[in-house]
């Protein structure tokens, strides 16, 4: 209780002293939030640290480390000390990172898998007792990050962007990042976790070039070309499964959005211009699902469809049994890994097909630079903000990036050629088998970084060159991360009946369950069902966003 | 093993509070015996089950359970969404459906397991038996399902043995005809030895003196299991009988979620499944207390009136 | 006569033996079959489908990584403290409470009974049950995952209605020659019920052995972790490692001898368990003996 006093006096005190030097009257914090986020962008900046130049963690000629008087606590557990190998003692991420950045973290209450996590973390908010800083998944929480804030969870932050100048200056400079990582107001409530580049699209479709080479085809561009292909696949080399993937990828967000690319759709929600749209809804998508239900009819799509999860798509790709996999990247280089012996077995990326010769292909997988599911803030109950933003931000400055990336210079990697390498130590390390060295020395369960581009310049050079092929235009038509208001909510929840009802029919369409005629009446239920209204939030979510 | 308290329950009920004096005087040392269970269950169970209210309520960490609002339509908007979704029906049957199938496929399998390790005579090979039927239960969930789906791809081990009897290959987890049956017979794989250790021990409890005696007037095998075995363990059976009736509305969602797929959702999607997807839109954790809320009172009837009729028909009961 | 009866009984005999060499099949192969992959080479299992008669190559990395892990050993010690203090609570309670609901005579009876079983239909869920352990100051101490789960009343019904086939007239006997309560339950019940008794280690001991959810909610301190913590986290630790690439490429081909390694690093000592409770199983001896 008198922490909780001690800290809404604290902030209180510390937002009066940067309104006044703002020049700026305002009344409560919350109100209030909104208006210094959209003003202090311009002005704040240096006039707050001219107002309090003792304040250590403001000051123009601030360094790391800071002087490790600070004991900062974060909800997650690392790695215990006696479950260390013994080779990385003194060299562990999580010591570093205090040594480095000259905070003592107090680590509590655990972080496992995410849904374990978010009872762990309803249980952590019920305590009452928070820790300074707190990791979440704040879009999902009841009310989004809003609700967060006004319920008295974590702060605001955009009053303390002096403490956080490389976050800031990445965000101020960087339009796009900054609409992302802000609430409609402008609000900054989280150190966010940012995806670049090559770890934003990493699922793709993979052909045998060898079964290419066998029928005498090149890699298929156009829908005719693969249907060809995918023909010739069953019928000249007798594959059982020519083209396999997992069914429940077809409704996760933009997972199979390169297959219906052709018709230019995808499930669920996605963008044509300043537009929202419901794939289903489109004349397109039924289209897409015409052509699928006649594939899988004629024994073009495996068979099992329905069922293959992602070791048995791997399993069929790597045995031979199928031509043409829609996986990540991961499983791809897998494939390959265990190929490594025949000589015969080659692999290329196939981008997604289109619909005429010479159409550039538009849709393909695509995870939002922030997803949300990553986010870090202030609690209310921190003590010293000014150490805690100072600490979150050591992650965005060069040096940060590049240590939680690769670990520690000289130790787990050095420059090649001007690109940050791994050394054997964590490629080939003979008492920690398979490259899970790496865990000790990266930010694995970090939830506030951007990491460097290159990060998956570890992959092996053969499976970077298949995830080039990945690349479309995604990121024109992905539908951003997006915060509703409290009506909205309800509309919302919504959804999750819609979904299911889509994913069954759809499914069933496919797999021949249920004759494409009834196409019409799936259309009127799902419209029955609400689908109107759940499109007309997001659109609104989205048309805020765009404002933001 | 048959309770035959009726009578005392019913005269107890016209007793007087010098009765209950008397009673105690005479009864001490039980009621002493009792206390430590007494204390257990307020604390960890009568005491945390405040939390029943969040079923009513729009659960706030930050203002605890007696802090947080109550919701709309008088506190039972929970519920009120629960049933008003269209697919409240479907989960519910297929929920009770599934419960039904278990108790009937699944139920006697245990007992039936435990009376043929009884006729063993090899003692070696039924200690072997005994340990190696309860393997499975050490296996865990998502192991289990993984070997399921992959025996049940159409070029999996049961289109195998099945095309060796000339049937055509077909994806079973695909079809929503084949979930139940697939979902309940891997259940009783995995369980059947664990819960047939009940019903071994209370064989183990029947007078060896009835087999001899029996043996001498010239029964047979099957005259002395029926006879002499079952009646032996017939407490046993009706009371798990009974508490397997009050499951009924709980199937758990993890190895639904790893079996089922939108195609077969008609006949696998099941309450805590249909729970768990809306939990990942939205954590909500007070939706769910309503939900178990409503699950328990279907339960607690159920055993309620399991346990009447049981009382009537086999004078044993659980309460 | 003798002669056909046992000609009849081989023939069941032969039926009975032959079904339970099939259902020994079908239960035993998993584990083998976790055994096998096991110790198979990661990327010879990606390529393999189907059933497994035999390890494919020879690895041992996944037991490497298991055991390297300098957790494993306290995570051991965590659990053996938890198994054994626990089953002493467990039993004590458990009897106690099973004994005092066979005394059906005594005037409170059906209330006790409802008492106890109401709490296997309602229950206030995570939250509430959080507080508590807090509130008792057990929050990250390994009695927070031994207390609060100190009595099962499924356990402890099973074992009421065990207890209630003891004969009435041996509790008389024991109140004719000066004894009470306690004496009926130690020299009496419990003596009478060894099957039941090793139910209830059984049952008691190997849910405290596979669990792990409590201790992830209860225990902050990685040092208190129990076995199946500790090996789980292992795994989630790997699969959550976000580079994208190589590096979670590696792990996942490892992840399926990984997991089937771990299944049985933890299975084979509590597997161990069971025959030395199996000799309580021998028919009947018990109540035969005492009535003579």
């Amino acid at each position: 209780m008198q922490l909780k006093k001690f800290c809404a006096v604290l902030l209180a005190m510390m937002l009066i002293v940067s309104c006044l030097a703002c020049g700026n009257d305002s009344g409560n914090s919350k109100s209030e939030s909104s208006a210094a986020g959209s003003t202090s962008k311009a002005e704040t900046g240096d006039e707050s640290q001219a107002a309090d130049p003792s304040d250590p963690y403001a000051a123009e000629d601030f360094a790391y480390p800071m002087d490790g008087t600070v004991t900062l606590s974060i909800n997650m557990t690392p790695t215990a000390e006696a479950e260390l190998p013994s080779w990385v003692k003194g060299h562990y991420f999580w010591d570093v990172v205090q040594e480095k950045t000259g905070v003592n973290l107090e680590f509590i209450g655990s972080a496992s898998s995410p849904q374990e996590t978010s009872e762990a973390f309803s249980l952590l908010l019920t305590s009452g007792e928070y820790p300074d800083i707190m990791q979440a998944n704040w879009i999902t929480f009841k009310g989004g990050p809003a609700a967060a804030i006004g319920d008295g969870y974590i702060i605001p932050l955009n009053d303390y962007k002096q403490y956080f100048p490389a976050l800031a200056t990445l965000l101020e400079e960087n339009e796009d990042y900054n609409k992302m990582v802000s609430m409609d107001d402008g609000t900054w409530f989280c150190f966010p976790h940012l995806k670049r580049d090559e770890s934003q699209i990493g699922t793709g479709f993979a052909v045998r070039q060898d079964f290419l080479d066998q029928i005498g085809e090149e890699a298929p561009q156009t829908v005719e070309e693969w249907y060809n292909v995918l023909t010739k696949f069953k019928t000249e080399l007798n594959l059982s499964a020519p083209l396999t993937f997992e069914s429940r990828w077809l409704f996760l967000e933009y997972a199979t959005a390169g297959l219906s690319s052709p018709w230019g759709v995808c499930y669920p929600f996605y963008l044509d211009g300043d537009t929202v749209k419901f794939g289903p809804l489109e004349e397109g998508y039924k289209e897409f699902v015409t052509e699928m239900a006649k594939w899988y009819s004629e024994g073009l799509i495996d068979r099992d469809l329905a069922a293959v999860d992602k070791s048995t798509v791997q399993s069929k790709f790597a045995s031979g049994e199928a031509g043409i996999a829609l996986q990540q990247i991961r499983n791809i280089q897998n494939c390959i890994v265990a190929n490594e012996g025949d000589a015969n077995y080659k692999v290329t990326g196939l981008n997604s097909p289109v619909m005429n010769k010479g159409d550039e292909p538009q849709m393909s997988h695509y995870t939002n630079t922030f997803d949300g599911g990553t986010a870090t803030s202030i609690s209310t109950q921190c003590e010293n903000i000014g150490a805690a933003a100072r600490f979150l931000d050591y992650a965005y400055t060069e040096e940060g990036s590049l240590f939680e990336t690769y670990g520690e210079e000289g130790f787990s990697w050095d420059y090649v050629d001007g690109v940050p390498t791994f050394k054997e130590i964590i490629t080939n390390n003979p008492e920690t088998p398979d490259s899970q060295a790496a865990r000790y020395f990266v930010s694995n369960y970090q939830n506030w970084s951007i990491r460097v581009i290159d990060a998956m310049s570890h992959l092996q050079p053969e499976t970077l060159e298949i995830q080039k092929t990945f690349f479309a235009h995604m990121e024109d038509y992905a539908y951003p991360t997006v915060t509703y208001t409290d009506e909205e909510v309800d509309t919302i929840s919504d959804w999750n009946d819609i979904d299911t009802t889509c994913r069954e029919r759809i499914l069933g369409f496919i797999l021949g369950n249920e004759d494409l005629s009834n196409w019409d009446s799936f259309i009127s239920e799902i419209e029955g069902m609400g689908i109107q209204d759940v499109l007309a939030v997001r659109q609104a979510a989205y048309d805020r966003y765009q404002a933001r | 093993m048959a309770k035959n308290k009726k009578s005392g329950a019913t005269k107890g009920k016209g007793r007087k509070p010098g009765a209950i004096r008397l009673d105690f005087q005479k009864n001490k040392a039980v009621y002493f015996m009792f206390l430590p269970v007494v204390i257990f269950y307020i604390t960890f169970h009568y005491y945390p089950m405040s939390g029943i209210i969040l079923a009513f309520k729009d659960f706030k960490p930050a203002l605890g359970i007696w802090g947080s609002p109550f919701t709309g339509d008088f506190g039972f908007e929970h519920f009120i969404d629960f049933f008003g979704s269209s697919h409240a029906a479907r989960t519910i049957t297929n929920t009770i459906l599934i419960s039904f199938y278990q108790i009937i496929f699944g139920f006697p399998m245990p007992i039936i397991l435990a009376i043929m390790l009884n006729e063993l005579h090899n003692r070696k090979f039924k200690k072997v038996m005994q340990t190696v039927t309860y393997f499975p239960h050490f296996i865990s969930t998502v192991v289990v399902c993984g070997m399921l789906t992959e025996f049940c791809l159409s070029d999996g081990l049961f289109n195998q043995i099945g095309g060796f009897f000339g049937a055509e290959p077909v994806s079973l987890l695909s079809q929503p005809k084949y979930f139940r049956t697939i979902y309940v017979a891997s259940g009783i794989w995995q369980s059947m030895g664990w819960d047939s250790i009940i019903y071994l021990a209370a064989i183990a409890g029947i007078d060896t003196q009835l087999y001899e005696a029996a043996s001498l007037d010239g029964a047979g095998r099957f005259r002395k299991i029926w006879h002499i075995t079952l009646p032996g363990i017939k407490g046993t059976i009706v009371i798990l009988f009974i508490m397997a009736i009050g499951k009924m509305m709980s199937v758990g969602s993890e190895k639904i979620l790893l079996l089922y797929n939108p195609s077969t959702y008609q006949t696998a999607d099941v309450i805590s499944t249909y729970v768990y997807r809306k939990g990942l839109l939205d954590q909500d954790y007070s939706y769910s207390t309503a939900v178990n809320l409503f699950n328990s009172v279907i339960n607690f009837v159920l055993v309620f009136l399991a346990n009447a009729l049981s009382r009537k028909l086999t004078e044993t009961s659980l309460f | 006569m003798v002669n056909a009866r046992s000609k009849g009984d081989r023939i069941v005999d032969i039926i009975i033996i032959i079904v339970m060499i099939f259902l020994g099949v079908i239960m035993l192969y998993p584990m083998l079959y976790e055994l096998m992959v096991s110790f198979s080479e990661p990327a010879e299992l990606i390529r393999h489908r189907g059933l497994l008669i035999w390890p494919l190559g020879f690895d041992t990395t996944a037991y490497q990584l298991v055991l390297s892990n300098h957790q494993i050993l306290t995570g051991y010690a965590n659990t053996l403290f938890i198994l054994v203090v626990g089953l002493v609570i467990n039993i004590t309670l458990t009897c106690l409470g099973a004994y005092c609901l066979t005394r059906v005579h005594i005037y409170w009876h059906r209330l006790m009974t409802m008492f106890v079983l109401i709490t296997m239909y309602f229950s206030g869920g995570l939250i509430p049950m959080y507080l508590t352990v807090r509130g008792l100051q057990m929050y990250n101490t390994l009695w927070s995952v031994i207390i609060p789960t100190a009595i099962s009343t499924y356990n402890m019904i099973i074992l009421r209605s065990y207890f209630s086939s003891i004969p009435e007239s041996l509790v008389e006997s024991v109140f004719i020659d000066g004894g009470g309560h306690m004496t009926v339950l130690f020299k009496i019940f419990i003596p009478l019920s060894l099957p039941a008794m090793a139910v209830m280690v059984l049952y008691y001991g190997v849910g405290h052995w596979n669990s792990w959810f409590n201790a992830n909610l209860y225990l902050q301190d990685r040092s208190k972790w129990p076995l199946q913590l500790v090996l789980r986290n292992i795994l989630i630790e790997g699969s959550n490692l976000d580079l994208g690439g190589a590096v979670v490429a590696d792990y996942e081909m490892l992840a399926k001898s990984l997991k089937a390694a771990m299944v049985i690093v933890t299975t084979v000592p509590i597997l161990v368990i069971y025959p030395f409770l199996q000799k309580y199983f021998v028919g009947g001896m018990m109540i035969g003996s005492l009535k003579e």
